[in-house]
């Protein structure tokens, strides 16, 4: 797929819970981010596939060149919890929310789908492979969930 | 003594061009021999080296090819990777030659001349960054971060990387996270989409990249993801720095923007992704009003 073929979009972030679909038509496009570290894109990617919905993968740091580019029309960011503070969501999701908003793309925030257990907790492994020595995994950044305030 | 392969990522050997395979770093550090055109712009496209690594590539091919001009050769390795300003490069060594005796003195020349101003810029740069930068980066820059931190060290200023891990290749992890610990450098691996944390918890303060292309106006062309990484900067109020050379007096939009296969973005993953559709841009834009500052080779 090329990006001339990618237009007005809906970015999906984080673990996607069936019931959003009833939102969306099949004909829509829906782009799907890998969500690092936990690989949720792919998870989602064959999830939307076997439903036959219009979709295609791209990895986290692309996601910028689609809003630079105009192609995203609005973004779904699915949390883990809500509260008076803000959404409770995946790691990653701030770059995301971030990135939608300096674009002045609508973010709309849903529950999250069913959590499945990831093979990676970090940057040192992808798909359970490992990409560091281990005399540097003491160096390697934790994921953490991230909050997505109110007052963003 | 700080060092990494990835400063000269490709040598000329007798009759052969060595070229380290990237793509194994960094359980393997091998090398592929090049010896016709043909196993060059194979090893070019199959990204084996990339950045500094396709100039001298480029260089070394201007040396053992003499059967092709430089400009013939300039469109061969164009056509294999587009966004890369292969043209400019054969101006410099019709130039060079124009000095020298020979193809390979003018090569040897540059790329000796080069080394020295990669150094002099990470001697620039490390001047202008605060007493203790906490760097935000991204890809590879072929080693030049090892050459800023023995100047920060120079200068003593303390300094911290975070190394952002650049898939889908992983050049982050792979190539800079991997020769900043070699040197026991203090850096940090995150993945690509742990920036705006960062930034929002003031772990970083500021962000250095390279570049592929740059404009006189101020603009760059790097690694997909530079872009994410400029925009949130700016909003964070963090400097963003980008190392160049030669910028081009051209419109940054005329230039095209190289895009992979798409089964490349599924790199190192080993599901059937043959059904499944991708997007692979490699390259962002940043635009002047994101950079900061460029920091000139000369």
């Amino acid at each position: 797929m090329r990006l001339f073929q990618i237009d007005k979009a809906i970015l999906l972030w984080g673990l996607i819970n069936e019931e959003v679909l009833s939102l969306f038509k099949k004909e829509d496009l829906l782009g799907i981010p890998e969500s690092r570290p936990y690989l949720y894109g792919l998870k989602n990617i064959f999830f939307l596939k076997n439903k036959d919905y219009n979709c295609f993968y791209l990895t986290d740091n692309m996601v910028g060149i689609l809003f630079a580019s105009g192609k995203i029309k609005s973004t779904y960011i699915f949390y883990k919890e809500k509260s008076d503070k803000g959404f409770l969501c995946p790691s990653g999701s701030l770059y995301v929310y971030l990135l939608s908003r300096l674009h002045n793309i609508e973010v709309n925030f849903f529950p999250q789908g069913e959590l499945e257990k990831s093979l990676d907790k970090d940057a040192s492994t992808l798909g359970g492979k490992p990409f560091v020595k281990k005399e540097d995994l003491k160096f390697v950044v934790l994921s953490q969930d991230e909050l997505i305030g109110t007052n963003l | 003594m700080y060092s990494s392969p990835l400063l000269f990522p490709v040598k000329l050997e007798g009759k052969n061009i060595i070229v380290l395979d990237e793509t194994l770093l960094p359980f393997k550090e091998e090398y592929i021999e090049v010896d016709s055109l043909k196993k060059a712009l194979e090893v070019l496209g199959s990204m084996k080296t990339r950045a500094f690594g396709q100039v001298l590539l480029f260089f070394y091919s201007c040396v053992l090819f003499k059967e092709y001009s430089p400009s013939h050769l300039s469109q061969e390795f164009k056509r294999v990777r587009p966004t890369f300003a292969f043209e400019f490069l054969a101006e410099l060594v019709e130039e060079e030659v124009k000095k020298a005796k020979t193809i390979q003195e003018a090569v040897d020349n540059f790329i000796k001349g080069f080394d020295s101003l990669r150094r002099k810029r990470a001697k620039r740069l490390a001047q202008i960054l605060p007493s203790f930068p906490k760097i935000l980066t991204i890809c590879n820059v072929n080693g030049e971060l090892i050459y800023l931190y023995e100047e920060l060290k120079k200068l003593n200023k303390s300094c911290l990387f975070y190394v952002s891990e650049t898939r889908p290749y992983l050049q982050g992890t792979r190539l800079t996270f991997w020769e900043l610990r070699k040197n026991n450098i203090p850096a940090y691996l995150v993945c690509d989409n742990q920036a705006a944390k960062l930034m929002k918890e003031k772990k970083v303060n500021c962000v250095i990249t390279g570049a592929d292309r740059s404009t006189t106006k101020g603009d760059i062309i790097n690694k997909v993801g530079s872009y994410a990484l400029a925009k949130l900067a700016k909003y964070f109020n963090i400097p963003f720095y980008a190392l160049v050379q030669y910028p081009e007096d051209i419109d940054i939009k005329s230039i095209e923007i190289e895009e992979r296969p798409q089964e490349e973005v599924f790199m190192f993953l080993e599901e059937d992704f043959s059904e499944v559709e991708a997007v692979y841009p490699s390259f962002d834009v940043v635009e002047k009003c994101l950079v900061t500052q460029m920091i000139n080779i000369r």
